[in-house]
Parts: C-alpha cells; structure tokens; sequence
C-alpha cells in the first residue's frame, strides 16, 4: 500500500471543489491551512484550476479585494466564521457583489452555521466540505496536523474532534480496506472507535474489499504523559525541539547555515543521510556524519584518478552533481548539531538530565527537589522547570501537599501570577496533581484532575531498564535507547507487546492502570506461535499506530525501532507531532506582558 | 431567542414552498415533454443540470428500466480523477452490443473536453443515462460509424444528434411521463415528510453524515433529552453540542439546568461552545451552577490577565478575589496567591511610575549606567527583586520600593533572597555588598563567611556579571570542596586560585605543570616561582 494515494485523492477532491466553481476566483485561507496545502497540492497546483489571488485570512480584516468570486478554506470555528461575515457585510455595504462559498475543513460544524445565519449571511454564502484529515508526512507517516486536540479533548472534554480522528479512519479503510484487527489503549480511543463503528453502519458500503492493513492501535495521548515530558535523545526529536519541524519541514536560520540565508528543508526518508541519522542517539550522529563526509572525499578524490574524457563526462554529469547536492545537505546537519550541542550546554545540560533520570528512577527524590527550586530561583526556563516538576509529579503519582504549595508558590514568584491558570490546566490533564490526603480536601468533581500509576505500570512493563544494565546507544537492543535508556514509552511498550503476543490476554491489570485495554479481533493470525504451519499472512504484519493527542518524534523513533525488531510494517497516524515545547506551550498561560 | 426561533421557522416555511413551485404540480405534460426533449436534443449541459438536480430519483428510475444500468459502475472516485479515461475503459468491459452507443457518448466526452472535468460527477451519470435511453435503436445505425473511420468528430457528433433526434420515440415519451408519475409521488411523500418527525437515531445519523436535519419537530422534552442523551452516546461532540444547543434554546433555564446537572458530557459542550462564543459571563454563571468553582475562579482571574491599564486590572484582580476566590474555602491557597499579585501590582504602579520620571531627567547617574529596559508592572515577583535590589538598593523598608519589603511581603526565601540580590549588586558592581550580605557574625564577635546557595554558585553568579579576579579568588577560596574549587577556578581562568589550592593540598607536581604554562616573568610565572621557592612550604 501506498500511503501517497490519500493524497492523490486529496489532490482530486480540492481539484473538483475548484473547479465546481467555473472561471477565475480568490480563495482564502486560514493561516494555519497553509503548510498542509503546500504539502498536498502547492500553489501552482492551485492556479492550474482557477484560483487567482490568495490571501491568509486574519483578524481584524474588514473587507477584502478581488474578483467576483470567492472561496474560503477553513477550519469549522466560529471566529472565522464571524471575520467571513465581517467582509461579506462590508463588501456588500460597499456595493460589492460577490459569489461567496465557504468550504470547511474538514467538515462543517452546528455552531459555525448557526453564526452565519444569526449574522444574516446565510443568503450569500453556499457551504461545502474538503475532508482534508489524514495526509501523509512520509512513507511511514500520517498527520491530522491538529494540535487543538491535546487541549479540546483532554482539557474541555470536548469530543467535536474524535469525530474528526473517526471520519478520518473511515476513509482510510475506504482506500485500503477494513482492518480486521482493533485495538484501543485509552478512554478516548474507545469513544473513537465505537464513533468508527457507528459511522461504518451508517454507511452503506461496497462489500468487503480486501484490506492491506491488518491491525489497527488507537492510543489515547494521556495513557502515556511522560513521554512528551522527557528530554529528546534521537536526532530528529532533537532538531524538533530546538528548531521546530512543521510538517516535515524545517527552517535553519544563519545559526546553522552560517551564511546570512536561511535554508529550508524537507525532512523526510527520501533523504538519504536524514534516513540514516533521523532515529540515532545523538551521541551517534556525529560519527555517522564524519564517516559521510569521509565517503564523499573519497568519492571528490576520484576526479584525479580519471583517464578518458568520457570518465571525465560521466563523473562531472553524475557524480559531481549528487556530491555537491550531498555535501550541502551534510554541512546543514553538521551546523545543525553544532547549535543542539550549544544548546544544550548553554542551559547547564548535563545536571538537567541527571535530575530527569533519577526523576525516571525514583532516587535522589531530595536532590531532585533541590535541583528544580534551584531553577526556580535562578528563573531559568519556565518550560524546562515545568516540564521536571510534571515528570516528578508524574512519577510520585501526584506531590505532596508541603511540595506543591512550595513549588507553585515558587514558580509565580519568578515567572508570574499569570500562571495561577497554568496550574489548574495541569491538574485538570493529570500533568502535576497533589496526593489526595484520605478525606481532607476531597472534593467531588471534575476539576480533580487523573492520577498517575507509573510506579505500577513501571513494574509490570519494566519501563524503566533495571540499574547497571548499560543500554547500547550506537547498535540499540530496546527502544528505550531514544531516551538514553533513561524510560521506554508506556505505549509503545504495550504495542510491543501486543504485537509479540496477539492478545490481550495477561494485559488485564496493565490496562486497568492505563485507563483500559479493549480488541476487536476478527481475524486471529496462527492457533500456536511457533508451530510451522502455514506463514502467516504478510498483511497482518502491516499495522496502523492511531495516536489521539498527538506523538512525540522520541515516540515515532521508538515505533520504528519496534517496526525493524518484529519484521512488521508499523504506520503511524497522529493528530500532530509534538514535543514537550509545544504541549506545555499551549497550556502554560501567555504572560500578560 | 423566541423571535429568532420565528424567523427561522418562517424562513423553513418559505423555503418549503419555493420547492413547491420549482416542482410545481400544474407543470403541464406538455412542458415537461418539451423540457425533456430540449434537454435530451441540445446538449448534454443542460441534460447534466436536469439529472444532477434530484439526482437519485433517475438514477432510481433508469436502473429498473434497463439490464445495462445495473452493470454500469457507480461513480467511483478513481473515474473522478481521470474521467475520460475511465469512460472509455468503461465501454470496452461493456458488453459489445452497447459499445458503439458507449463509444458514442464517449466521443461526445470528447468533443465537450472543455467541460467534461468540471462536471465529471455530473457527466459520469449522464453516460449510465443516454446508455439507458437509447441502447437498441442505437445501435444499427451506428454499426457503420466505426468502419468509416475517416468520419471527422464533427461529423460524428452531428450524426448522433440527428439519430438521437429520429430516435425519440413514443415509448420514450412514456417512460419520461411514468418518471414524472414517480417523482410527483416521491415529491408527495417528501412533502409529508417534513411534517413528521425522524426518529432520533436517524436524525442523529444525518448530524453525523453531515446532511441536513432539522430538530424543530422535537418539541417534547423527552425528545429533546433522548436527542441529547444519545449524541452523547455517540461521541460525537458536533452532535452533542447541536442538541444542547436546541435544548437551551427550547426549555426554561430551569429545566435547562436541571438537565445540565446530571450530564456531565453536556455540560462541557456547552461550556466549551460559551468560552468560544465569547459568552464569558454565561460560561462563568454555568460553571458556578455545576460547582466548578475552581474553574470560574480561575476563568474570572484569567479574564484580568490581558488588561493593559493597571488600575483597572487591580479592580478587576479585587472583583475576581471578591465573587469567587474568597467565597470558596477550598480556595483559600489561590485567594491568597491573587492577593500577592494584586499587591505587587499595587507597589510596581507607583515605583515604575517615579523611576520613570526620574530616568526622563536624566539627572539620575544610576538609570543611566544601566537604562531601563521595559517597565516594571506586570514583572514577576524575583523580577521585582532585582529591579529593587539594582535601583533602590539602600532604601529602608517602609518605603516601597525597598527589596526587605518586598521579601518580606511575599515571604521570599532566604535561598532566594540571596540569589537575587548579589545577581543585582554584581550587576552595579557594588562587591562591598555582596560580602556584607554573605558575612555573619560568629560567636565571639568575630565574623565568618557563610552563605546558603553554595559558593560555588555565587562564583559563577560573580564570573557571569564579570568581577575582577581578587573578586572571585576571594570567594573560590571559600569553596570547601577542593575539586570542585580547581574545577571552578579553571573554568572562570583565576590562575592565582588553582595555584593556592595546589599549595593548600600541598601538590607539587601539579602546580610546577601548571606553572609550565606561564611565561617565567609574567605576573603568575613570578606567582607560582615564589611558592615553588618558598621553604616554609613541606610538600607531600
């Protein structure tokens, strides 16, 4: 299977919604549609089916110029719809007639019709939807690009989303046929999964096609929130923590290019020496980079081993044009190393990571606590700090009240009252809680916040590698390497699992503790394992990864090292990537300043 | 509310009947022969907007009227993407004694190329349709067409115009009128239809397909809490979020609430539609009504938060602790956080505003060694510090500006205290200071250096804000740990510190290597040659 035919069909549905409308037209866009577009179709895509002037859609905009027609491509929410109500009310106060039509993406909403009728444009508008859900990022990849889903899920209970994760599903089997196997890990990732069922039977389809995916996990985010806390150890993780990659690409500024032009880049398989390096431990990068600028000097040496002037053709047509090209890329990776390695040691690194790893443990808790009000008082960053005081917290299964009184009083002395609010966010998600003290402050309710069972978990799936067993970085033998074999993923433990095991069997009180395991098998792959019957069928090792509330890079690394042990093909969907900066960032409160 | 509801009921009215008249029921046979036949002998344009205006009814009618119709795939989203290609692969899996008509609309395809991608959809029905009409009285007269194969495409089309022309026939006719007959009476039941309301899973099946629905007709509140109850059931939050919504906007507050209560899944839809509806007032109202006090209060204080004019963000702070951190016991930590801020805005306001006269004179020597930067409102509490520890360092602590004030008001550590203040006095480097506040007075009236944060770390605070190097020799000297003291000592470079520790731990070896480094008769050449020299040293 082959996952760039969701966007061959992406391509053909926006293809048709332009062309729906004859002649020229402007289309609008929300800002946040922009990179996901270009990755779909491109501009030049865009223009070929009509498309004349495009503008980004903002706030405040009042009207805007063009032709007689136009299109606006946005997310289902209800300031857009007003700031679209906002320049059809201008526009025709103005005397302007235009042809309006709204195209949701990825489907159209209750609320968002409701403003447009309570505003009175109704009349002028038509509405339609682009399904623009999953696309693929890379061979082995698919994001939802909704990074709202951590925060309306988890934090609001909203579920407008789930039906989105759902819908999106539904499509994909659709293309590539039913999945047989299901799996959920997670309260949210039954709800999307029972959201699946309801919409397969509310759909009458075409009989059962034959399916190129065998087993399907979907994961809910909050099964596993120490993850997205722990420091990124591989490459990729790396370079998305410092530099920050959006769908799949990145933007090295002079820093790294050492000239004064920024370079952007894809970052995807179909790069070679990216490929190679994406996965590592950073400590094995280097070496791997050095070994292939060695390469590349022995290939350059050659030119002086020429004899004919057609070798001299050759190598100059071929060879000179792939080293130039290699050596470019190379030299990005080798100035992008160089600012994570500056980095890090700008902000005292190595105690940072030591505190993270007896955090891990569960030793030297005193010493743990000293580090972090040290931070504190230094006022070094606000997110670093925040992020060991949830991984403490997480780890503890909740603070005790002396330290949580101490440590949030401590953290708005130094980075702001503001963050009154980011506290109670980080209860609610189960991210820094207090140990409930039997009856005191018992309190009933939502706003309670999820309780942690890492000690729990930790022992049954041996998350964390026992002391003294050195975890090879260079050649890995468990995928906790990517987190310098510091803690392995809860979630990607239990798919390891899972898959080695092809039950649930045995997992019942593990899934208690992770807020509930559930299958849907209807296809069982061999009655004993082992036995040689006959091989088992090559499509159930293909498996789906579904995370709800997005994945890290650490995490996808970890899949991929899982994907290579097992001999099974392992694609992973997600809602977005994150990392830790860009999940507390969207929790903590922005200062007022 | 209500007269909303109105409105839109008459719109839906409205809307009703101009269906009624586009279908209107006195549409004589007559016309609707003529349209039939204008639409099936001009072109296929308009053929197209007849078959996609109520699609499924031809679609319907057709696959009963002919074998073919079944056979014929449904548009499938790989013929969308290539639409003429498909067609024609499509008539070669047909079965020969169509091919020639399927070849004929397939040429049509292509003299229309202009159109045929735009209205592929529409075109891909409309091949299945002229199949069906006209397979067998076709299919004779085309038998020729594909022999002549110099027939230009022009000519080819006129030639199917004419035959399509010859070719409408009575039985034609009557199948059109039995179509008619069909759609006048589905239309009928469409009418009746929209009187009588869906059952709730149907409706909810729509919301969820994103078809168009209706949920006016469920006007008891055991339809509209079934509705709810099930969209909930369901997990679809655009659903849910429909029918709380519709419930709210039907019932009285009472009963809304009421229901609200005790489903918890509602409750947040609802709030999550308020806060994004900017409904703030409402959204904090429902959250005190459903006992999340926690929340509203936080969502009150947060409201404060983006005030730029200070005054009114202490009002708004003051209102916040007033209706709900102080009204909730279980709040008591919070409501004293909220107090702290506000009187730290309350003492930022004035100082801010007379350091802000001052530094426009220019007169102050002290805001011109070291401008401000920003202003100081709205700068956490350490921040505060700082500024006070760099500005108004020797103020007594009545006044407001005064950095024992300040720790005493928000009951700043000691650890803290420290850290602040010599970062401060480091800054204006005021170095007399920083060894008043680290000197205690020892037992016998003597004094002693001691700190809380490790002179290590005062070190690097020192090195950071560039003190000079008997500066920092006098505090590594007070680092107890000797390794970590050398460590220090060669990381900030004060050679004169390594060398006295050599000669503390009495380590020849290491300093005569160390001393390699220098040059003999620069100062720590001559520096580590007179201990070298020196007799009253007994080396290890």
């Amino acid at each position: 299977m082959d996952l760039q035919e969701l966007s061959k069909l992406l391509k053909t549905q926006l293809a048709h919604l332009l062309v729906s409308i004859p002649e020229s037209k402007d289309l609008v866009l929300d800002a946040d549609l922009t990179k996901p577009l270009d990755r779909v179709a491109g501009i030049s895509f865009l223009k070929e089916h009509g498309v004349d002037k495009i503008f980004k859609l903002e706030a405040g905009q009042k009207a805007l110029p063009g032709c007689g027609q136009r299109v606006y491509l946005v997310h289902p929410k209800m300031t857009t719809m007003k700031y679209i109500a906002d320049h059809i009310k201008t526009e025709r106060g103005k005397g302007e007639r235009r042809a309006y039509k709204i195209v949701f993406v990825p489907r159209r909403l209750h609320i968002c019709e409701k403003i447009l009728e309570s505003e009175g444009v109704m009349g002028y508008v038509t509405l339609d939807e682009f399904p623009l859900e999953l696309f693929p990022l890379d061979t082995d990849l698919l994001s939802l690009e909704t990074p709202d889903f951590f925060k309306s899920f988890y934090l609001e209970n909203d579920t407008t989303y789930l039906h989105t994760v759902a819908s999106s599903l539904v499509n994909l089997q659709r293309l590539f046929g039913k999945i047989p196997n299901v799996y959920t890990i997670g309260k949210g990732a039954k709800m999307t999964y029972e959201l699946m069922q309801s919409m397969f039977e509310a759909h009458v389809d075409r009989k059962e096609s034959k399916f190129h995916v065998g087993q399907l996990f979907i994961v809910d985010r909050d099964v596993d929130l120490i993850s997205p806390m722990c420091s990124a150890m591989t490459y990729e993780a790396l370079l998305d923590e410092t530099f920050g990659i959006e769908c799949c690409m990145i933007n090295f500024d002079s820093s790294v290019t050492g000239d004064n032009k920024d370079t952007k880049l894809l970052l995807t398989s179909q790069d070679e020496i990216y490929s190679q390096i994406r996965d590592r431990h950073f400590a094995h990068v280097f070496s791997y980079l050095s070994a292939k600028a060695k390469d590349l000097q022995a290939i350059y040496s050659k030119k002086n081993n020429l004899k004919t002037v057609g070798d001299m053709k050759e190598y100059v047509a071929n060879e000179l044009r792939v080293l130039k090209h290699q050596q470019k890329l190379l030299a990005t990776h080798i100035g992008a190393c160089e600012v994570i390695m500056k980095t890090k040691n700008k902000s005292d690194f190595e105690s940072f990571i030591r505190t993270e790893h007896s955090l891990l443990e569960g030793t030297d808790t005193k010493e743990n606590l000293n580090y972090i009000e040290e931070c504190l008082q230094k006022q070094f960053s606000p997110t670093l700090t925040l992020r060991l005081m949830c991984l403490l917290s997480l780890t503890q299964e909740g603070l005790s009240a002396r330290d949580y009184k101490n440590l949030t009083t401590q953290f708005l002395h130094s980075h702001g009252f503001e963050h009154l609010v980011t506290f109670l966010s980080l209860k609610r998600l189960g991210l820094l809680t207090v140990q409930e003290v039997g009856g005191v402050g018992n309190r009933a309710g939502p706003s309670l916040g999820k309780k942690s069972n890492y000690r729990m978990l930790n022992r049954r799936l041996a998350l964390v590698p026992k002391q003294g067993e050195e975890t090879d970085l260079k050649t890995p033998t468990d995928m906790s390497y990517i987190f310098s074999g510091a803690y392995t993923p809860i979630s990607c433990k239990l798919i390891e699992q899972i898959l080695t095991r092809d039950t649930l069997v045995g997992l019942e009180e593990v899934g208690r503790l992770c807020g509930g395991l559930f299958s849907d098998i209807k296809q069982k792959k061999q009655p004993a394992s082992g036995r040689s019957g006959a091989p088992t069928d090559p499509v159930m090792k293909v498996a789906l990864v579904y995370f709800l509330g997005g994945c890290t890079y650490s995490e996808i690394s970890a899949l991929r090292f899982i994907s290579r042990q097992l001999g099974v093909r392992i694609i992973v969907a997600t809602t977005a990537i994150v990392s830790s900066q860009s999940l507390l960032g969207d929790i903590m409160e922005k200062s007022g300043r | 509310m209500d007269d909303d509801d109105g409105a839109s009921f008459e719109n839906a009215g409205k809307r009703g009947r101009q269906k009624v008249n586009i279908f209107d029921d006195n549409i004589s046979l007559d016309a609707a022969r003529t349209i039939i036949k204008s639409s099936q002998i001009e072109d296929e344009d308009e053929d197209d907007e007849e078959i996609t205006f109520d699609g499924k009814p031809v679609v319907k009618y057709t696959a009963k009227s002919s074998s073919n119709a079944s056979k014929t795939p449904m548009p499938d989203l790989s013929s969308l993407a290539v639409p003429a290609v498909s067609s024609t692969s499509r008539t070669s899996s047909n079965p020969p004694t169509t091919s020639s008509s399927m070849s004929s609309s397939s040429s049509f395809g292509g003299v229309n190329s202009a159109m045929t991608f735009g209205h592929s959809r529409s075109q891909s029905l409309t091949l299945g349709s002229s199949v069906n009409i006209e397979p067998r009285v076709m299919k004779p007269q085309f038998v020729p067409s594909p022999m002549s194969s110099t027939t230009s495409l022009e000519e080819l089309d006129d030639f199917s115009h004419g035959s399509k022309r010859k070719q409408m026939s009575a039985s034609d006719i009557d199948k059109m009128q039995q179509e008619i007959q069909s759609l006048r009476r589905s239309l009928l039941g469409a009418k009746r239809d929209r009187w009588v309301k869906l059952p709730v899973d149907d409706t909810l099946r729509r919301i969820m397909k994103g078809e168009g629905y209706s949920l006016e007709l469920y006007r008891s509140l055991e339809d509209k809490l079934e509705l709810l109850d099930k969209a909930v059931r369901l997990h679809d939050g655009n659903a849910i979020t429909a029918a709380v919504l519709f419930l709210q906007s039907t019932v009285t507050k009472t009963i809304f609430n009421r229901e609200l209560l005790c489903r918890p899944q509602a409750a947040d839809h609802y709030l999550s539609y308020l806060k994004a509806h900017f409904d703030f007032a409402e959204y904090i109202n429902v959250l005190v009504m459903l006992g999340r006090t926690e929340e509203a209060a936080a969502f009150k204080f947060k409201l404060a938060l983006p005030t730029t004019d200070v005054g009114l963000k202490i009002s708004k702070l003051k209102d916040s602790l007033r209706s709900h951190f102080s009204a909730d016991p279980h709040l008591s930590q919070e409501s004293s956080f909220v107090q702290e801020y506000i009187d730290l805005l309350e003492r930022q306001r004035p100082v801010d505003e007379s350091d802000a006269n001052l530094e426009a004179t220019g007169r102050s020597q002290m805001f011109r060694d070291i401008p401000r930067k920003v202003s100081l409102i709205g700068m956490p509490v350490v921040t505060t510090l700082y500024y006070c520890c760099l500005y108004h360092y020797d103020l007594s602590e009545n006044s407001l500006g005064s950095p024992a004030a300040i720790k005493k008001r928000h009951q700043i550590s000691d650890k803290q205290y420290l850290w602040t203040a010599i970062s401060a006095r480091a800054k204006v480097r005021h170095w007399k200071d920083i060894e008043i506040m680290l000197t205690t007075k020892g037992w016998f009236g003597g004094t002693k250096m001691k700190s809380v944060i490790g002179f290590d770390k005062i070190v690097n605070i020192l090195h950071r804000n560039s003190a000079p190097p008997e500066i920092l020799e006098k505090y590594l000297s007070l680092i107890d740990d000797v390794e970590t003291r050398i460590e220090l000592a060669k990381k900030v470079s004060c050679h004169k510190a390594i060398m006295d520790t050599y000669v503390a731990t009495k380590n020849r070896p290491e300093l005569e290597a160390y001393a390699t480094k220098f040059d003999r008769y620069s100062k720590e050449g001559l520096y580590a040659h007179d201990i070298l020299n020196s007799s009253t040293i007994r080396w290890k």
